[in-house]
């Protein structure tokens, strides 16, 4: 009788989580298609044009753009419309054939028509479906998303995973922003003002197609509505405290034609609201360690009078990059892309709440102050050039 | 009442190895009806004729008449087989005396005793063992081991000279079990041999063998060892009436005893140890095991066995223990490896390929292309091809080897992948498997079982199945026994101080206890600590 319900109970453990345990799927990888680059245009009559990069796996299928260089292509570009993003996808499927496989998706791009729009209702599937991964990167071009999946990959054999490289070491120059579906939705919750995305474009420099990062783009709520560049970008960077390394230029001191180099080893941003007399108050403190990586000047820089000096540009370099992304913010595109609101809603809850249904007039009005606070920590390894 | 006795007659113990056949407590009970047919009478040719029909006449049986030369009257005869006497033992320490030795002539007449037979035994033969007998079954038996038996007219009992000389193989390194470090010697086919071998390597009075001859028709000597004062006596009792309970009509390999006494004979797991080398049965002896050594194999049994000593091996003592260490983690890791690798392979590539890297995922579906079996196929496949190559390998004889190791390595391997029946990383998955299971010999058929099921598993439920497999297999493994000791143990049930001699390899000098899970009571093995300088 023991023995009996101990067998009960031990085939009760391995069947129930058979019951509850979700979709049973099994596919050989030869039925799947390995989708490495999702692209999300404007299609003809108002629907969606969805396109894949899809890695090739055989020398028999049919190869297009976007390959390394050499003859040998490796990967595929197919697309397909529908009304919504999931139409697509399943009417791409009519033409495929194989399961299109999503989960090594790296990124999906979204052209500049889509981005125009609002973004929001092409992620909707991507963070609802299991298939996607909430870290792949989302990125907004110019021109057609599609054009990018016929990139060139220049390194790597996937362009799709030079993309994933580029992204994952934006920070060595601080001049981009790299946001994957995680991020961006978090930008864009809880009726957020607005976002900042990655832009990616063709190489303008190179007549082969080949991808650049550059610069970023700017959401009001979920609408693209202009482009940050590099040293903009670097501006929003430094006020939220993502600036990890990179290099500031500005002229030598005593010799203006030339320049110096600052590498930055460490960076510390922050929003300080404050409210006084009604007005909104916003000091942004930005603490930099950074070392004299080059200099093109003789100058001997070596000596602290020097190295004052050199400090002092620097403050006013990065204080002239964070002046103009405020700026812009405030006049150019008057949102607040910068999270000031949220900043004030953790500090002042109560005024906040009176507030925040007018905080797009408020937004603009704001005074802002920018400290920075800037520690040389080293000169390399020679004292004054040679 | 009769279940008592039965069971006071199981603990009685056994007769100690290297004797000669002796009464009957070790001789499997006899059916013939009447007693007095098994005793000699006075007169010999009765008695040759007795011994005849016994022998059916057989031709190797030798019946040597002869004259007793200082008694000349008297008749003898020597009977014994030929082949498995030693001929120059027998003239020089037997026929000669008997037949020519004139001093013991004058001895005998100087004496003027009557007692021919006591004579002979106490004054004329100068054999190393002499024992007189009046059974005709042990009689019968001695002479079917070797020994010869003398009988003399007018006397109703034997005399039983030792005079055993069969060819054994030499003492040699086993093919298994081979060692960098540590002694090159191995069992071989006499039980004899293998028992000095043990006596040698452990020269105490506490070193008990005792003796049982098992199997109705061959009356193979089984001898079992242990190490009185280290081992539990309830162990000893227990593997005494285990053996004692065998009824079958023959033993020819350690491997029939093995299956007639093990705890769990429907697992695939092993309960019983065997080793080849005295020196690991030495080990086995010192840390409360008991060994069981069969005539005619060079295999011995172990037990006690528990599933860490599939990961140990008597170099891992030799050695210095740093090496050791990494080796234990790396048998370990192959175990794994043996066990999981096919069935993650399956599981990974048909359920989840999201688990891959895109760019080694890539590389596969490339390699995949065009091959026209699901992945399970693809592995079961390969599998079976590799195990027939095994199978070949030790079957087929030295010379082909080479042909078909061309056939198997180079031919299937390459050409299976160029013919798109099987892609390359299922070669390389089979190949790294089978590699890594002969790391651990001892679990020969246990690993390829256990991995089939793992497999099986993996086919229907991916990842998730072989958790379920293996949440199976583990069950089944904690709840085993080897003669009442926890198959896992020391991992389940846990005990630390036995883990220094399982997930690590403790320096000699700090293994000072003997596996607790054996010897509890009595685990010291000595006091020694961590050597140094002497300090001034």
């Amino acid at each position: 009788m023991r023995k009996g319900k101990r067998v009960i109970y031990t085939l009760l453990i391995l069947v129930i989580p058979l019951l509850i345990s979700g979709c049973w799927d099994r596919k050989e990888l030869e039925g799947r298609a390995i989708v490495t680059l999702i692209a999300i245009d404007k299609g003809e009559n108002n629907q969606i044009k969805f396109s894949v990069q899809i890695a090739r796996t055989s020398d028999s299928q049919a190869s297009s753009n976007g390959g390394s260089s050499g003859g040998e292509k490796s990967s595929i570009i197919m697309s397909g419309t529908g009304d919504t993003v999931f139409d697509a996808i399943r009417n791409l499927i009519l033409k495929a054939g194989r399961k299109l496989y999503y989960p090594h998706n790296t990124a999906i791009i979204l052209g500049n028509d889509i981005a125009r729009e609002g973004i929001l209702p092409e992620l909707d599937l991507f963070n609802r479906d299991a298939e996607m991964r909430p870290l792949t990167w989302i990125l907004v071009t110019p021109g057609q998303a599609a054009d990018i999946l016929e990139a060139q990959s220049t390194l790597e054999s996937l362009s799709a995973k030079q993309l994933d490289m580029m992204l994952t070491d934006f920070g060595a120059s601080s001049k981009t922003v790299a946001t994957n579906l995680l991020d961006t939705m978090k930008q864009l919750a809880y009726d957020s003002p607005g976002a900042v995305l990655s832009n990616i474009e063709l190489d303008p420099s190179n007549p082969k197609k080949t991808l650049l990062l550059n610069g970023a783009a700017v959401f009001r709520r979920d609408k693209l509505i202009g482009r940050l560049d590099p040293l903009e970008t670097r501006g929003y960077l430094w006020v939220k405290d993502k600036v990890n390394a990179g290099i500031i230029t500005f002229p030598c001191p005593g010799e203006e034609t030339k320049k110096i180099s600052m590498e930055i080893k460490k960076a510390k941003g922050k929003i300080e609201p404050d409210i006084s007399e009604g007005k909104f108050n916003f000091t942004i403190t930005v603490n930099v360690v950074s070392r004299l990586a080059e200099q093109e000047c003789l100058t001997d820089l070596g000596n602290p009078e020097e190295l004052m000096k050199l400090k002092k540009s620097q403050n006013e370099v990065i204080e002239k990059e964070i002046r103009n992304i405020v700026d812009k913010a405030q006049d150019k595109y008057g949102t607040d892309i910068l999270g000031f609101g949220t900043e004030l809603s953790r500090k002042f809850p109560q005024e906040w709440q009176k507030i925040k249904d007018n905080w797009t007039e408020e937004f603009p009005k704001a005074e802002v102050n920018i400290v920075v606070n800037s520690k040389i920590s080293d000169i390399g390894l020679v004292k004054k050039p040679l | 009442m009769l279940k008592r006795l039965r069971k006071l007659r199981k603990l009685k113990k056994l007769p100690a190895c290297g004797q000669p056949e002796t009464e009957n407590a070790s001789r499997p009970p006899s059916n013939e009806p009447e007693a007095e047919m098994n005793l000699l009478t006075s007169l010999l040719t009765t008695n040759l004729t007795v011994l005849k029909e016994r022998f059916q006449n057989s031709v190797d049986i030798v019946f040597r008449e002869f004259k007793v030369g200082f008694d000349p009257n008297k008749s003898a005869a020597l009977i014994y087989i030929d082949g498995l006497v030693n001929p120059e033992s027998i003239n020089a320490t037997i026929l000669k005396p008997l037949m020519f030795d004139h001093e013991r002539e004058e001895l005998w007449k100087e004496l003027n005793q009557h007692d021919l037979l006591s004579f002979i035994r106490d004054y004329a033969v100068p054999n190393n063992r002499v024992q007189e007998f009046s059974q005709l079954q042990d009689i019968t038996d001695n002479i079917l081991r070797g020994n010869s038996a003398l009988l003399l007219d007018g006397f109703n009992s034997a005399l039983i000279f030792d005079s055993i000389g069969f060819d054994s193989r030499v003492i040699q390194e086993p093919a298994t079990e081979s060692v960098v470090r540590g002694p090159r010697e191995g069992f071989n086919e006499s039980l004899g041999t293998n028992l000095s071998l043990l006596r040698r390597k452990i020269i105490n009075e506490n070193l008990i063998l005792e003796q049982l001859n098992l199997g109705t028709r061959t009356r193979t000597k089984v001898c079992f060892a242990y190490l009185n004062g280290v081992v539990n006596e309830k162990l000893v009792n227990e593997v005494r009436a285990r053996l004692q309970r065998i009824d079958v009509d023959g033993i020819l390999e350690s491997g029939y005893i093995e299956q007639l006494i093990e705890d769990a004979p429907v697992s695939i797991f092993p309960t019983v140890g065997n080793t080849e080398k005295p020196d690991i049965l030495a080990a086995k002896l010192l840390e409360g095991r008991i060994g069981i050594l069969v005539d005619g194999t060079p295999i011995a049994l172990t037990v006690p066995y528990i599933l860490v000593e599939a990961l140990q091996s008597s170099e891992d003592y030799y050695a210095r223990p740093y090496y050791v260490t990494i080796v234990r983690w790396i048998r370990i890791a192959s175990l794994m490896f043996a066990l999981f690798l096919p069935a993650i392979y399956i599981a990974i590539q048909s359920f989840h390929p999201d688990l891959i890297p895109t760019p080694l995922l890539v590389s596969m579906a490339k390699a995949r292309e065009g091959i026209p079996f699901p992945a399970y196929v693809e592995v079961f496949l390969m599998g079976m091809i590799f195990e027939i190559l095994r199978e070949a390998g030790i079957r087929m004889p030295r010379p082909i080897g080479q042909a078909v190791s061309i056939v198997g390595g180079l031919v299937i391997g390459e050409a299976a992948s160029k013919a798109n029946l099987v892609s390359d990383t299922v070669i390389i998955f089979v190949a790294l498997t089978g590699i890594a299971s002969f790391v651990i010999p001892s679990l020969g058929d246990a690993i390829p079982l256990s991995r089939l099921f793992l497999m099986t598993w993996a086919t229907f439920l991916g990842i998730f199945g072989i958790l379920m497999g293996s949440i199976i297999l583990l069950i089944h493994l904690v709840k085993l026994r080897s003669f009442g000791v926890p198959y896992m143990a020391p991992l389940a049930p846990g005990n630390l101080n036995d883990l220094q001699d399982v997930l690590i390899k403790a320096p000699t000098w700090a293994l000072n206890t003997r596996p607790r899970i054996l010897a509890a009571w009595n685990s010291i093995r000595g006091r020694s600590s961590r050597p140094s300088p002497k300090k001034k």
